[in-house]
């Protein structure tokens, strides 16, 4: 039993490590061996020296941790308010129809409308600076997170609610000790989620105007084929994407320990 | 560890997040506090916000020499510099005051000026020659304008070369006898290379590419000055900004004027100054700055271009032109009137430019 689960857990580790691996070495061997086009592919040597470069030197003249600021800026503030906002008003909608049939409606009609399509609007009302950027990954994170609190409540099973109050529990006991519990775990999901839709959205508000950012930089850098820079750029939002998104997994599975249970 | 331990654990650790998040978005934010405007009244403002386009003109070499936050810094004004693609960009960004002047193609100043937006035309950077052009295939062995018939060409629409390209067109009656395509400049450069189109009217750096691969120059915006098609780079001020602060205005525009002089006296310089930040080498800069036309504040403000508030120019005529050819394209929906084009045309901050200079000597 614990040999299985040994293998089982190298199995989970180390498949992805040589996949990667692989995909290091073929692109180390291509570069070196058979075309070394530094507008196609550059290579890994070119690559890491460029990011040294980057470290000491910046983009575009601005430090590269001035880049990475910009960005976790935007999207620490959007996502806090969009938590801030929308897990209130989320149990608000599941608790009252009234809320639920204003807010509801207008979540579902901006919802599926590509963020990249009302971007310009916010860019006209709003300006160019960070405040319509941060609009953009506010709306972006908001709708998940949202319907998120709305789906859950609405599942919490009716028998717990009214056993409780048979048993004389108040309003705030039955939100505090039942609903709360029960919809974290699904809330949880809601923010990773908002992370996702506003990690990707980043790029495109990056793309307009934008002096700083590292979805700016990749834009940047793709307009002049500095392939090099582009490559960093996307290692590293895929790196940092990754990391982050590992770390909520790992507060959400400590926090709502109970989950699935 | 017990889950109850490890749980207090990430509960502590994101609240430390939060406040490093917290701590980090207002030190990031604090040192853009200054971003705000002076107080009302006051002569000058804390900070300017230019837009500018990546185009080997005057204001590029004015940013590149450092003389326009040099001139601005003596009275406390901070400049911020931001690149826009095209004038479409710098529309919106003029519509929600992010900046206060912006510079792009004439046809997207008639847009700005169509849609109501509070600007003005305060300054023309270059007017637009062998820079924008019509190239066709070397190999089809085009002489004659004519033979254009039932050929496909690409041009970006709404554009100053779109503009251009119809009015060669029109002058040879080929209107409804050649098939226009509406693409990029980099698709058209794709295009090209697939074989898709027959000729293209763009620009440079693209123009210069189709030129290198077996393209040949029929005509260019060049040669449409002499039969009164001109089109142009110009630059837009927001209204409230230069009515606040005419001086300041005046000031930019003189600091601009003057790259313009250097340029007249050391082309090799200061083509070498702009290759570096267009990442080009120093002949094509040059030989695309000397594509196009430049023209002193004393000739802007004659009435062949933008004249003066007394005797209105032949910017007044080009203006009306464009706006009937944007309205024919859809690209706008109503033309301004005569009177509202006179208002956009501001030379006054030229003249006052000018006039600073005399007492400067």
């Amino acid at each position: 039993m614990k040999e299985k689960e040994i293998s089982q857990k190298l199995q989970k580790i180390g498949i992805p490590i040589i996949t990667w691996g692989m995909i290091a070495l073929v692109w180390f061997a291509y570069t070196q061996w058979i075309t070394s086009n530094s507008v196609m592919i550059p290579s890994p040597q070119h690559v890491w020296h460029s990011f040294i470069e980057l470290l000491q030197n910046g983009y575009g003249g601005t430090a590269f941790i001035v880049h990475l600021r910009s960005s976790f800026v935007r999207l620490f503030l959007s996502i806090t308010l969009a938590i801030v906002v929308g897990i209130p008003l989320g149990y608000l909608s599941g608790y009252n129809h009234l809320i639920k049939g204003m807010v509801d409606s207008l979540v579902q009609f901006y919802k599926p409308i590509p963020p990249l399509a009302y971007y310009p609007l916010l860019i006209i009302w709003m300006g160019i600076s960070d405040s319509s950027k941060i609009a953009l990954l506010f709306l972006a994170a908001f709708a998940p997170i949202y319907i998120a609190c709305v789906s859950s409540v609405g599942k919490v099973r009716k028998d717990y609610i009214l056993s409780a109050k048979s048993l004389g529990a108040s309003n705030k006991d039955i939100f505090l000790k039942i609903i709360w519990p029960a919809t974290l775990p699904e809330v949880f999901t809601g923010i990773r989620t908002a992370f996702g839709f506003a990690y990707s959205t980043l790029v495109a508000a990056e793309m307009t105007a934008a002096t700083s950012g590292m979805g700016w930089m990749v834009m940047d850098a793709s307009r002049y084929l500095k392939s090099d820079i582009m490559f960093i750029g996307i290692i590293i939002m895929g790196i940092s994407g990754l990391v982050i998104d590992y770390l909520l997994l790992y507060c959400e599975n400590t926090l709502v320990f109970w989950k699935g249970k | 560890m017990t889950d109850k331990k490890q749980g207090f654990l990430v509960k502590m650790g994101l609240l430390t997040f939060f406040l490093f998040g917290m701590i980090t978005s207002a030190y990031h934010y604090l040192g853009e506090l200054d971003y705000q405007q002076g107080k009302q009244g006051s002569s000058y403002p804390k900070v300017v916000n230019i837009g500018y386009l990546r185009v080997p003109n005057d204001e590029m070499m004015a940013i590149e020499q450092g003389t326009i936050e040099k001139n601005l810094s003596k009275f406390g004004i901070k400049v911020n510099f931001m690149v826009f693609d095209s004038g479409v960009e710098a529309n919106k960004a003029l519509a929600s005051g992010s900046i206060d002047f912006a510079s792009m193609g004439v046809t997207n100043g008639v847009v700005a000026l169509s849609k109501g937006l509070d600007v003005e035309l305060i300054w023309l950077h270059e007017l637009l020659g062998t820079n924008e052009a019509l190239v066709t295939r070397k190999q089809e062995d085009l002489k004659d304008l004519h033979q254009l018939s039932g050929k496909t060409i690409a041009t970006t629409f709404a554009s100053t070369s779109h503009y251009s390209l119809k009015k060669v067109l029109e002058a040879n009656n080929l209107t409804d006898k050649v098939t226009v395509l509406d693409m990029t400049t980099l698709d058209i450069a794709a295009a090209w290379q697939r074989g898709d189109i027959d000729g293209a009217y763009t620009w440079d750096p693209v123009l210069s590419e189709l030129v290198a691969s077996d393209g040949n120059i029929m005509i260019s915006s060049a040669d449409l000055v002499d039969d009164g098609v001109v089109t142009a780079n110009v630059m837009l001020g927001r209204k409230n900004f230069t009515h606040q602060y005419p001086q300041v205005t005046a000031m930019i525009l003189s600091t601009i004027s003057d790259s313009h002089d250097f340029f007249k006296d050391n082309p090799d310089k200061a083509a070498s100054l702009v290759a570096k930040t267009l990442e080009i080498s120093k002949e094509d800069a040059l030989f695309q700055m000397k594509g196009t036309i430049w023209l002193s504040a004393q000739e802007q403000v004659s009435k062949d271009y933008l004249g003066t508030s007394d005797t209105s120019g032949d910017f007044v005529r080009i203006i009306s032109e464009i706006s009937r050819f944007l309205s024919d394209s859809h690209s706008i929906s109503s033309v301004p009137n005569e009177q509202a084009i006179k208002e956009f045309i501001n030379s006054d901050y030229i003249i006052k430019s000018m006039e600073g200079e005399k007492s400067n000597e």
